[in-house]
């Protein structure tokens, strides 16, 4: 597969392929780690294209940094891929990332970050696995005050099957993390994932939160959430929620109350999910490629 | 166009129990009418039957809109035929722009072959927003996420404005509203009345039927319209609540209470267990 005109456009990008790699500079590549020391705040789009095998990927922030990163991933043969992101004190990452398979293959990601003192990772991540994927994510909040917040959207269908693990671990005081997962399910697709946050003991003030919504697009898919907190201190502020169902009835009402067919209403409530994901996105071809890559999932085509 | 909207003998349940108990109104374009009553009447129920809510089930009766019967239609074909609800808890949207869901809305009701002039819907929309004090970024906003109560309201008018119905039924559009933003919703829903639109305006208070002066009043109680009437009957409710008519009508005040309920296996009259 040639890399699309999309990719191809996109400014100040890291490009790593078995054939290819471009790194631009304020960024260095050694011993499979990123290492991005801009003073200023910018925007890096990273591409792993056609990965394959066994991968590993560490992006450093240094600290006082602040880097905005697109990162996209392509793969097509059997992958397992570390990512891990390793967040200096006082430095901030917003970063978008997408996983993108065309073909079922099986995939797995460990997933790992580590946010020191004052550090924010603010992670919007895209899945749209192929076949059978594992996950497993660990977010170790080291530093006093560190924060994450970590969004995440999964499109499944056809006969693809997703177990993820997802662990934050508060190890320090004033630590906040706030977890969304959305999950779309449609045809024979099969989806199991837990979330735990964990606060342990003496790490006064910091929160905790998850919310965990899964949507049943007919068919026989089948989602299945286990939220988990694990609690070890008390001055703390903690909540988790799971729904798993279809589209909700009063909000369809509301739509068709106004003249939208069903079937108008129920594609504006399902691209709703991935609408604050193109907002992070901004750049128009890249928000046209993911938009039309989820709605062929949705409608259980093959793109 | 000018619209009728026919309600005969209609009967409705929700899980087995009667709520509507043959309703007959009648509205026809250019008319305003205020439908009032104490909580727990039906009111609500009233304007969701008639948009169509799956929850609800016709017993028997008729709707009728322009002679033609809406009860098979499914809710978007009775809001493009010209029936449009303005609802008392607008439902919140997260993802969806408020723009997308009005363009949508109103590109629903074109002509097959025909298409919005979006340059020209922008500026209708972004006046009508204006009119309403609803900020300049409401087109960006999700839809009713975040609003406060009054402005979850106006996004309700502002939407009927947009799509321009011909029977609109506005379901307690003055509650959560301050005085300065009744004013407002008031003024618009004056705005827009001509001999195109019928309003059905469902209200506990006098206030918003000061601003909004209705043609004709009627008092729902028990599922049911007791009374119609003119502007007189507004300032009677407000001054002696609903206690006259129903010693009138002899509704009996017991039978209005709702059944009480009951929380936990204590309150179901569990057996006291000794030293508790």
């Amino acid at each position: 597969m040639s890399v699309p005109a999309y990719i191809h456009a996109l400014p100040d990008m890291v490009f790593l392929s078995e054939q290819e790699t471009i790194i631009p500079s304020g960024i260095t590549f050694k011993d499979q780690t990123l290492h991005i020391d801009r003073p200023e705040s910018s925007l890096i789009h990273i591409v792993l294209w056609e990965l394959s095998g066994a991968q590993t990927l560490k992006i450093s922030l240094s600290p006082y940094t602040s880097v905005k990163a697109r990162l996209f991933v392509y793969y097509r043969k059997a992958t397992n891929l570390v990512l891990d992101y390793q967040l200096g004190a006082q430095s901030s990452g917003e970063i978008f990332q997408s996983f993108i398979a065309n073909r079922p293959c099986a995939f797995s990601l460990t997933h790992q970050g580590s946010l020191a003192e004052k550090a924010k990772l603010t992670l919007d991540s895209l899945l749209f696995f192929r076949g059978t994927s594992s996950l497993k994510e660990n977010f170790d909040l080291i530093g006093v005050d560190a924060s994450l917040m970590a969004r995440t959207l999964q499109v499944a269908y056809q006969n693809d099957r997703t177990d993820r693990t997802l662990s934050v671990r508060h190890q320090a005081k004033r630590t906040f993390s706030d977890i969304t997962n959305h999950v779309i399910a449609t045809e024979r697709a099969k989806v199991k994932y837990q979330v735990i946050g964990e606060i342990k003991k003496g790490m006064k003030g910091s929160s905790c939160s998850q919310i965990n919504r899964g949507l049943l697009m007919g068919g026989v898919s089948e989602i299945e959430s286990d939220p988990m907190l694990l609690i070890d201190e008390y001055d703390v502020s903690a909540n988790h929620g799971a729904s798993i169902g279809q589209i909700n009835e009063e909000e369809l009402f509301y739509l068709s109350s106004r003249g939208l067919s069903i079937d108008v209403a129920t594609r504006l409530i399902v691209s709703s999910y991935l609408q604050p994901f193109l907002d992070v996105l901004q750049t128009k071809p890249l928000i046209h490629a993911i938009s039309r890559l989820f709605n062929h999932r949705i409608q259980g085509g093959t793109s | 166009m000018m619209a009728t909207l026919e309600i005969r003998d209609l009967v409705v349940s929700v899980e087995g129990q009667i709520i509507l108990n043959g309703i007959n109104l009648c509205v026809h374009s250019g008319e305003t009418h205020a439908i009032m009553g104490p909580n727990g009447t039906g009111k609500s129920t009233l304007a969701q039957i008639v948009m169509g809510h799956p929850k609800y089930r016709v017993e028997s009766g008729d709707m009728l809109l322009n002679g033609e019967s809406i009860l098979a239609m499914p809710v978007d074909e009775r809001s493009r035929k010209g029936l449009f609800l303005a609802m008392q808890n607008p439902i919140e949207v997260p993802g969806v722009t408020n723009f997308d869901f009005v363009r949508s809305a109103v590109a629903s009701r074109l002509e097959k072959g025909n298409h919005l002039r979006i340059g020209k819907f922008i500026l209708q929309f972004e006046d009508t927003a204006k009119k309403l004090d609803m900020g300049t970024n409401l087109a960006h906003r999700y839809l009713n996420q975040g609003f406060s109560g009054g402005e979850k309201k106006r996004n309700e008018i502002l939407q009927m404005a947009l799509i321009k119905p011909s029977i609109a039924f506005l379901d307690e559009i003055d509650s959560g509203l301050d005085v300065d933003a009744l004013k407002i919703v008031g003024e618009n829903v004056t705005r827009m009345k001509s001999d195109h639109l019928g309003l059905i305006l469902i209200t506990h208070y006098q206030r918003l039927l000061d601003y909004i002066v209705p043609d004709f009043v009627h008092i729902m109680i028990k599922g049911n319209i007791v009374r119609s009437g003119g502007k007189d009957l507004i300032e009677k409710i407000d001054h002696e609540g609903y206690d006259w008519l129903k010693n009138e009508l002899g509704i009996d005040e017991l039978e209005e209470r709702k059944p009480q309920v009951s929380i936990g296996i204590c309150a179901q009259g569990a057996p006291r267990r000794e030293g508790i």
